[in-house]
């Protein structure tokens, strides 16, 4: 087959997205590695190399120590409670545990096609004390003093994940919806022949069958919480008092807001590292673990 | 078949209207505040203040006027609409190109160049933001929409090619062959023939480009400053952090579903094909 030997003809279809891809992706990404080591303030290219300066700086940076308890506070929580919603939405409407499951499905996707700024902004709004939404029901039952919610620390940080979370359910319920109809329906019927119920047919067929998918969407979490940065930026730019800062926002602010280049990079280079190394030892557990079907 | 016990029907009946229960709250909590949102983009900062829940006493277009004109809102819509599509149009072609010869052609180092593609999928953006800042401004493209173009394209391909080559893999070679035999350049074959059949592909990328884009706010802040350039997410980002100060929030609501309304209305057309896209996009594990 001569036409599909042609190389010449391949690369120049390859080439041009080949090239966008290596200059707007590989080169920074590549620099990135360099610039972890280097001193570089301001706007010139003026680099002074500081071998591992920069990680010794941020080993005793109490800002970034907190900002990493953050962010794996938020990972943790959102990577917990987000799987657990979806897939308890996914089994009902798939499972036929509920009424009217086409109109769920479709708007409990609603928030993903929403920008994390507007999803931001509208929260901003409806956690406003005097006249958002949260303050305005709890007042409609006699609570009268309420706190700021985005202004304390610990409702703050309440806030962040109960959008993250808000914002995320819809997406994951669909791929779990999709992963649970792949699943024969034989499965099922040959459960209800033993007598099983819907929580042993959830226990022994759907959950060890969703393993894949499970995979699949730890890491997507692992990558989305250690990624946050749009929601806690507009919502509460990291504040009050530094409780919502995560590292995304404190590279955000080293670099662009105090012109710390370098140091900024470090920090974002021990965030890929720390993301990395973990996606590969969830894929490692769950692959050790996974069932054979 | 078995026989239920009473008690096991009772429990199994409250079991169901509890999830009813869970469904219908959670759905509220979902649509209201969009809903909330619709409603007071109506009402005066005033009104909003004296009474939260309300709806406008009157239905007046103020707010969208004043965001359209004086908070530029009309501006970044069209700014937004303008990047959306160039990087649709530069992504989905130079992407598909691409697939097409890794899909049908074969040449030394084919391996190496998809998964090279691939790997890009797995790069936090944050690693590579501060050179690519640089990378952008060195080039001169730094608050220009062409740069932000090239940029949101060139981050877009990695997915393009991922899904767009196991889609020209399933086109019959067969199809190409006659082709060339109708005397069809490799070119003119891709351009008459490949594309439009991976019509379907094309779209499912086309979608989920055009929702991320639109929706689209980090590279966009860091590498857009001046004003008129602004796309919406950070038009209305910047807009929050004035009005935090200013407390006139008309504006904002109704610049806020000037930014939604787009992505809703093509979900709700295009309901199926998204959330079959979805499950496209996440298999590749």
């Amino acid at each position: 087959m001569s036409l599909q030997n042609n190389g010449r003809v391949a690369l120049l279809f390859v080439l041009p997205a080949f090239l966008f891809y290596v200059t707007f992706l590989v080169v920074p990404y590549a620099l990135a590695f360099g610039v972890s080591f280097v001193k570089w303030r301001g706007v010139t290219l003026n680099m002074e190399y500081t071998g591992l300066g920069n990680f010794a700086k941020m080993i005793g940076d109490p800002f970034f120590w907190k900002s990493l308890y953050n962010t794996v506070f938020f990972t943790v929580l959102t990577g917990i409670i987000v799987p657990c919603m979806a897939l308890y939405f996914a089994v009902a409407v798939t499972r036929k545990l509920v009424a009217g499951a086409r109109l769920f499905r479709i708007t409990f996707f609603f928030p993903n096609l929403i920008s994390q700024v507007a999803i931001a902004v509208l929260w901003w709004f409806a956690l406003n004390p005097e006249f958002g939404i949260l303050s305005n029901f709890l007042r409609l039952f006699g609570f009268t003093d309420l706190p700021s919610w985005l202004g304390e620390p610990g409702w703050a940080r309440a806030a962040i994940v109960a959008v993250k979370v808000w914002a995320a359910v819809g997406f994951y319920m669909v791929l779990y919806v999709s992963a649970i109809e792949g699943i024969p329906e034989d499965y099922y019927d040959a459960c209800k022949i033993d007598g099983a119920g819907e929580w042993q047919s959830f226990r022994h067929v759907t959950l060890p069958l969703l393993s894949e998918m499970m995979k699949v969407t730890g890491v997507f979490l692992l990558l989305n919480g250690f990624g946050t940065f749009d929601v806690v930026r507009i919502m509460t730019d990291g504040g009050p008092d530094r409780a919502t800062e995560t590292l995304a926002t404190y590279i955000y602010e080293n670099a662009f807001e105090l012109g710390k280049f370098g140091y900024a990079t470090t920090i974002a280079m021990t965030l890929f590292l720390i993301t990395f190394s973990l996606a590969m030892l969830s894929l490692w557990i769950q692959r050790r673990d996974s069932v054979e079907y | 078949m078995h026989d239920e016990k009473p008690l096991d029907r009772l429990f199994a009946g409250a079991r169901r209207v509890l999830t009813q229960c869970v469904f219908m709250v959670y759905g509220v909590i979902v649509v209201f505040p969009m809903v909330w949102l619709g409603y007071t983009a109506f009402k005066s900062t005033s009104e909003l203040f004296a009474s939260a829940w309300a709806l406008p006493v009157e239905w007046k277009l103020d707010n969208f006027v004043e965001a359209w004109t004086e908070a530029q809102i009309g501006d970044f819509f069209w700014n937004s609409i303008f990047v959306t599509i160039s990087t649709l149009v530069l992504q989905l072609f130079l992407g598909a190109m691409a697939s097409y010869a890794l899909a049908k052609y074969r040449f030394r180092g084919q391996n190496l160049v998809y998964y090279g593609f691939l790997a890009g999928l797995m790069f936090p953006i944050f690693l590579g933001l501060v050179p690519l800042f640089f990378l952008v401004k060195t080039l001169g493209l730094l608050d220009t929409h062409l740069g932000i173009i090239l940029v949101y394209a060139a981050f877009g391909i990695p997915f393009t090619v991922f899904v767009l080559t196991a889609f020209f893999r399933t086109i019959p070679t067969t199809i190409m062959e006659a082709g060339i035999m109708d005397g069809c350049g490799h070119f003119t074959l891709f351009l008459r023939i490949m594309l439009p059949l991976a019509k379907p592909g094309l779209t499912t990328v086309g979608i989920f480009t055009f929702i991320s884009i639109w929706n689209e706010y980090i590279l966009a802040l860091v590498l857009l400053s001046s004003s008129h350039l602004r796309t919406l997410p950070l038009g209305i980002a910047v807009l929050q952090f004035v009005q935090f100060y200013e407390v006139d929030f008309g504006a904002l609501f109704a610049g806020l579903v000037i930014v939604m309304l787009p992505t809703l209305v093509c979900y709700i057309v295009l309901q199926e094909q998204i959330t079959k896209g979805i499950t496209v996009g996440a298999v590749k594990g």
